[in-house]
């Protein structure tokens, strides 16, 4: 298939994912790469370059916060993502949203 | 290539803010230490992560409009301070070679008494006509172009016939002539003959040479 089709297809949706990741408790970017991974079958397999500035936008749109955890010993220090209560609401209305751009893309597909 | 120079060369091409570039860097260190604590290969990590061009890439078509922003203010401000440095260097190296003259009497290596003399001397030999002399009083750059027939020739650009007999001679006006490291004692005199009035610039160098013969 055409990378580049799927490629902006995908793009137009890691947002939403990526907050849904977030809805159930803090994660950290290499935990929210590895769950899309398995939870998406491998369908969406997102590298470091592509997540972060996602979460960098969602910061900025404060839809998230993050913080470092601290150092515990020789555990690596991580940075903690979580969702806010304005990124739930917007999380809440993408999803809306994408529900609606589903049933449109459907009728159009599925006609002969 | 190893874990330093993947995640260095990461940051420097991603167009963002220092601010930014350091989160990234401790991001991608973190993430990188905790994938070779779940016994992960660094060869592996970067295979999976992909090459250091594809994640700046990445970075940079997904920052956020805001950095984006900065990044090209930051650019065009370092581009301005780069110009105005330019233009200040360059105006130093200007004002260095631009010459500004001084008045003779404070000068460190001229005695203007001295100078005076030498000037009035370089007249008398004018009048004269004694072109041997001016030569050898003059600098080895000056010495060719003291012939009988180029003072001839300035002579006539100054009047169509001979001056004539000297009737006096003026007040030498000096100045000490500095261009780069260079230093000249430059004075004026005025000649008055019998059919015309001539004005004399004539420079000397520190060797007391003659360094430059004008007349109008």
């Amino acid at each position: 298939m055409n990378e580049k089709y799927e490629r902006q297809m995908k793009k137009g949706v890691l947002d939403m994912l990526v907050l849904k990741l977030l809805q159930s408790e803090p994660k950290y970017g290499y935990q929210i790469i590895q769950e899309m991974k398995e939870k998406s079958e491998e369908t969406f397999v997102l590298k470091d370059g592509t997540l972060y500035p996602i979460l960098y936008r969602l910061e900025d749109d404060k839809l998230v916060l993050s913080k470092w955890s601290e150092a515990e010993g020789k555990k690596v220090p991580r940075k903690y993502y979580e969702i806010t209560d304005e990124g739930r609401k917007a999380l809440g209305q993408i999803g809306q949203v994408w529900l609606t751009i589903s049933i449109g893309i459907k009728k159009i597909m599925e006609e002969e | 290539m190893t874990k330093e120079q993947y995640i260095k060369g990461i940051v420097s091409n991603v167009h963002c803010s220092n601010k930014r570039k350091k989160e990234i860097k401790k991001q991608l260190e973190a993430d990188i230490d905790l994938r070779l604590e779940n016994g992960e290969s660094f060869e592996e990590i970067s295979e999976q992560m992909g090459n250091v061009l594809e994640i700046a890439e990445g970075f940079n078509t997904s920052m956020p409009e805001s950095e984006q922003t900065n990044y090209r203010r930051t650019k065009v401000s370092r581009l301005i301070i780069v110009i105005i440095v330019l233009l200040f260097l360059l105006s130093c190296v200007n004002y260095w070679f631009t010459a500004k003259t001084y008045p003779l009497e404070n000068s460190k290596i001229y005695n203007q008494a001295e100078v005076e003399r030498r000037i009035k001397e370089t007249v008398d030999i004018l009048d004269a006509q004694d072109y041997e002399t001016l030569q050898e009083k003059s600098s080895v750059i000056l010495m060719p172009m003291l012939t009988k027939e180029r003072i001839d020739e300035a002579r006539l650009k100054v009047s169509d016939q001979p001056f004539g007999e000297r009737k006096s001679i003026g007040e030498i006006v000096c100045t000490e002539l500095v261009q780069g490291s260079d230093h000249y004692a430059v004075g004026e005199i005025k000649v008055n003959y019998e059919n015309v009035s001539v004005v004399y610039r004539i420079t000397i160098d520190p060797e007391m040479k003659l360094a430059g013969l004008y007349m109008r």
